[in-house]
């Protein structure tokens, strides 16, 4: 299937595009969709995504179209076709 | 409270024009009192425009002093005032501009140990400060307290904004369970970009405090200002929230 991951803030800074379209096996979780595009992209890139354990940051906010979604909803799958942006966190100043 | 004088109606005349607002809405502003912190980039325009639209009262929370790389951004800040504390010249620049607002400066920023003060003395909260761990003493202590939190962030040329209302919305805690690893103090902005979310971040105080409009509660707003792309996102309450959450494993503290 193939899905389109956009990024905001920092993580875009890091992946050096604003989104990328991956073809992985689906449907799948979001941690799946996570450890895909880290793989094609730069360690500065996975290190702000994932923790040691490769999981996703819960920092990281992550939406489907509009909604927010949660990282570790089990009932949730990615489809073909879908959306997902990826939001790191920023501050003020 | 002290009622509008007639000086203030001449002063505030095309605001309260605007439908929904009115004498009210002018008279719920310069009876609230709002936290600004800190008074950088963000900030002092928020504090600015507070006080051209009559707020009664600001508590400004910046430590130090005036630096050159402030000027690009910190438009209460000025050349001539460098070296110098930036609460006197944000307070010096507000008066110039609105000399009945009342203005509390805390040379501090925000912490643990001041956030429960300088909240509790104010009606709401913008947020304006440069690191989570001011930003999460103060969404803590808003929660407590029950006061709105009014959310602003840059980075590059994108910012976000949201409105924590305690009890009816996500805090900052259900969005960043934890202290973001990569953010950094230091980033790269334009003057511009802080002040366009500094000003959306003025008038949901506004908003808030009148009960004009619909603030953006439960929102979040994000924006890039390179292909100006708005997008209005919803968001999600964290059910086991350290702060605000409601299952057994929450806590208050």
């Amino acid at each position: 299937m193939q899905v389109t991951v956009e990024y905001a803030a920092q993580i875009k800074r890091a992946a050096g595009v604003a989104r990328d379209v991956i073809e992985l096996e689906g449907p799948c979780q979001l941690a799946e969709i996570a450890r895909a595009v880290a793989l094609i992209r730069d360690d500065s890139f996975a290190e702000i995504l994932l923790d040691e354990n490769r999981q996703p940051r819960p920092s990281i906010l992550v939406f489907m179209g509009e909604e927010q979604v949660r990282w570790d909803d089990p009932n949730l799958r990615v489809e073909d076709g879908q959306t997902i942006t990826l939001l790191s966190p920023v501050s003020g100043g | 409270m002290a009622l509008l004088t007639d000086h203030e109606k001449a002063v505030y005349e095309w605001q309260m024009w605007v439908p929904g607002f009115g004498e009210a809405g002018q008279q719920a502003l310069k009876d609230a009192s709002v936290l600004v912190s800190r008074i950088g980039g963000l900030g002092s325009v928020v504090a600015y425009e507070l006080a051209a639209a009559g707020i009664g009262r600001l508590v400004l929370a910046h430590a130090g002093d005036i630096k050159p790389s402030d000027l690009n951004r910190q438009l209460l800040m000025t050349h001539d005032r460098l070296g110098t504390p930036r609460v006197d010249s944000a307070t010096s620049r507000l008066k110039e501009l609105n000399p009945r607002l009342e203005i509390l400066a805390v040379p501090e920023n925000v912490s643990d140990k001041n956030a429960g003060r300088l909240v509790g003395e104010v009606d709401l909260v913008v947020d304006c400060a440069p690191l989570f761990p001011e930003r999460f003493a103060m969404n803590r202590q808003c929660v407590e307290q029950g006061k709105p939190l009014v959310d602003c962030a840059m980075y590059d040329c994108e910012f976000q904004i949201t409105t924590i209302l305690p009890g009816q919305t996500p805090c900052l805690a259900c969005l960043y369970p934890e202290n973001p690893p990569a953010w950094r103090r230091e980033f790269p902005v334009f003057g511009a970009v802080s002040g366009s979310v500094a000003c959306l971040g003025a008038m949901e105080a506004i908003k808030v405090l009148s009960g004009l409009g619909e603030p953006l509660s439960g929102t979040l707003l994000t924006c890039d200002l390179r292909d100006m792309t708005f997008q209005r996102r919803q968001l999600l309450i964290r059910d086991d929230c350290p702060v605000c959450g409601t299952s057994p494993k929450a806590s208050s503290t």
